[in-house]
């Protein structure tokens, strides 16, 4: 539980946040550049200066009007966005930086099983010996995440970790993030302006604008509506599946999403798996009737639920199976040409292979 | 008998000078990294000040410096009767007395490039560090100074050198005692007005030799860091 009452003016902006973050697993911050995401993160670690109020980690107060814990006693980990290793050391005099620290916490034995857990876990068990220089963008921020578990943080926080690194290497990485809470246990606050990212992340959803909290929720709810901040021609939505049929035929995978049957073409899925689909709202086409002579796998019967025009050629459709809901993007000559109401049936048709699966 | 005397009077001022220059070197480095970091990180207005008091040396002749150091030093005044007090000896025309001269004057030389390495210093590494639990003392030692080695290496052979290569300050308050107070430079001097011109000519080949090889090694150890 964190518990934040801040304010902070610097320059010309101002953050001011009082919530309370329940933090299990993942919480993705979420806002345009400039909004406050990495001021609000500096804040909870206690590297900013001029910040007021109180902050409040479980029965730990870090900071209140006469007391300020500085960042090295908060038992904290920060992924940095650059990374910030130390250059004079090498990879593994890096790991071990704060695991050195946080020793006296530790007892040895399960110190070492860490040590190589992480290691092996993010794949860099080869460069351990590698000065840092000689590392690329992806390798860096692999050992970045590794330094800052082996400080064993009671939280982690990321400041967009990934938006440095081409597709490639954040591709690689992202499903090592989305293990990090269950494989050690750790509350995540994530910060990033990338909205695919922080729904593959994300538990639950902080969305911030102009130095505050504007909104929050869990990250279904939040993502799959075609209304508020984020109803515009980047919309997506999520899907919580589970994995049925790895055998079918031509390497594809059976998911199932509210009773109904989706197609993925991702092999490397266990049966039973529960797994998150991402599919963008603009991959997303609409049909009144069953249409089955079409290279189209998946094609999903749904309910008409929300309608909104989002600007003036677009309209966003909220489509609802029957807990979960598909947020698609259509123009608005489509919308009155087929003549959507509220409540009509509708089959959404999206290709297999345009969905991300984590 | 007059070259073995010769020898030995030359001798002297070297071990004199080296034993002046190392001590002073060890004083400042321990002196000039607390106070360079200090000065790197000063947001106050009392910066500049600081900075000129550090600095003044390199611009003031360093007859002012040596007289005013020689008015201190004597027991009449404050410092020098507190010194006496507390050692039973002045600090005048001593060599102790040439340490205290000699950390004043060289200290900008150190200071100010320790401050500037530390002023270019990447601040995130340290944030880096603290979040993962390294206190400022912990980081200063295991992130500041690797990182600003060469300016460490630079400082010290720019405070060494720089006490080698001292005069008026010396002869202000230092006079010339042979195997106590006269270094190098002062016994070149000597050399020169009493015409022994043997002795005067080693003792300047050794220096400008002295000074030659370290600058190409400065010089060479700045080429490194450029690239």
């Amino acid at each position: 539980m964190l518990l934040l009452d801040i304010h902070c003016e610097r320059d010309a902006f101002q953050l001011q946040v009082r919530e309370s973050f329940s933090l299990n697993g993942v919480t993705g911050v979420m806002g345009p550049s400039g909004c406050g995401k990495t001021t609000l993160l500096r804040c909870i670690a206690g590297l900013e200066r001029h910040v007021q109020g109180s902050v409040k980690f479980d029965s730990t107060l870090w900071q209140s009007e006469a007391a300020f814990v500085p960042p090295h006693k908060r038992g904290i980990g920060y992924v940095f966005q650059d990374g910030r290793l130390f250059p004079h050391m090498s990879v593994r005099s890096n790991l071990n930086y704060g695991l050195r620290r946080n020793r006296k916490y530790l007892d040895t034995a399960s110190e070492t099983l860490s040590f190589e857990h992480v290691v092996e876990w993010l794949g860099i068990v080869s460069l351990l010996d590698r000065p840092i220089t000689r590392l690329s963008g992806g390798q860096r921020q692999r050992v970045a995440i590794g330094r800052a578990l082996l400080g064993s943080p009671k939280l982690l926080l990321m400041d967009e970790p990934l938006s440095a690194l081409d597709w490639a290497s954040r591709t690689s990485i992202m499903p090592r993030l989305r293990e990090i809470n269950r494989e050690f246990g750790v509350p995540v606050l994530f910060v990033s302006h990338n909205r695919e990212e922080i729904a593959r992340l994300a538990d639950e959803v902080v969305l911030m604008d102009n130095g505050c909290i504007e909104e929050r929720g869990p990250t279904r709810q939040m993502l799959n509506r075609a209304r508020g901040s984020l109803a515009d021609d980047q919309a997506l939505s999520v899907l919580e599946a589970g994995v049925v049929n790895t055998d079918s035929p031509y390497g594809m995978t059976e998911l199932e999403v509210d009773g109904r049957s989706l197609m993925v073409n991702q092999s490397n899925l266990r049966q039973g798996q529960q797994v998150r689909v991402v599919v963008p709202a603009s991959e997303i086409s609409l049909c009144l009737e069953n249409i089955s002579q079409i290279s189209i796998q998946n094609r999903l019967l749904t309910t008409l639920t929300d309608i909104q025009d989002i600007d003036d050629h677009h309209a966003l459709v909220r489509l609802t199976l029957d807990e979960q809901a598909l947020i698609a993007l259509i123009t608005r000559q489509s919308r009155h040409r087929l003549g959507l109401k509220l409540g009509i049936t509708v089959y959404a048709h999206f290709k297999a292979a345009c969905l991300e699966v984590v | 008998m007059t070259e073995q005397l010769l020898q030995t009077t030359v001798g002297q001022a070297v071990w004199v000078t080296l034993k002046l220059a190392s001590t002073t070197t060890l004083i400042l480095m321990m002196a000039g990294l607390p106070l360079a970091w200090k000065l790197a990180n000063m947001k106050s207005r009392a910066r500049p000040v600081i900075e000129a008091l550090v600095g003044l040396p390199m611009v003031l002749p360093p007859t002012v410096l040596g007289f005013y150091l020689l008015v201190a030093f004597s027991p009449q005044n404050l410092p020098g009767k507190l010194w006496l007090d507390m050692t039973g000896s002045t600090l005048a025309f001593s060599f102790t007395g040439l340490v205290v001269a000699s950390v004043i004057y060289s200290l900008p030389f150190v200071v100010q490039p320790l401050q500037r390495a530390f002023e270019q210093l990447d601040k995130g590494l340290l944030e880096s560090a603290a979040t993962l639990g390294a206190g400022p003392l912990d980081q200063f030692i295991s992130i500041v100074l690797p990182q600003s080695l060469r300016a460490v290496l630079l400082a010290a052979c720019l405070g060494f050198a720089h006490t080698v290569g001292e005069f008026g300050v010396v002869l202000m308050i230092g006079g010339n005692l042979p195997g106590e107070t006269q270094v190098l430079s002062i016994a070149l001097f000597e050399a020169v007005e009493t015409q022994d011109f043997t002795s005067a000519h080693t003792m300047a080949a050794g220096l400008l030799l002295f000074a030659l090889i370290l600058l190409v090694s400065l010089y060479s150890l700045e080429r490194k860091e450029h690239r």
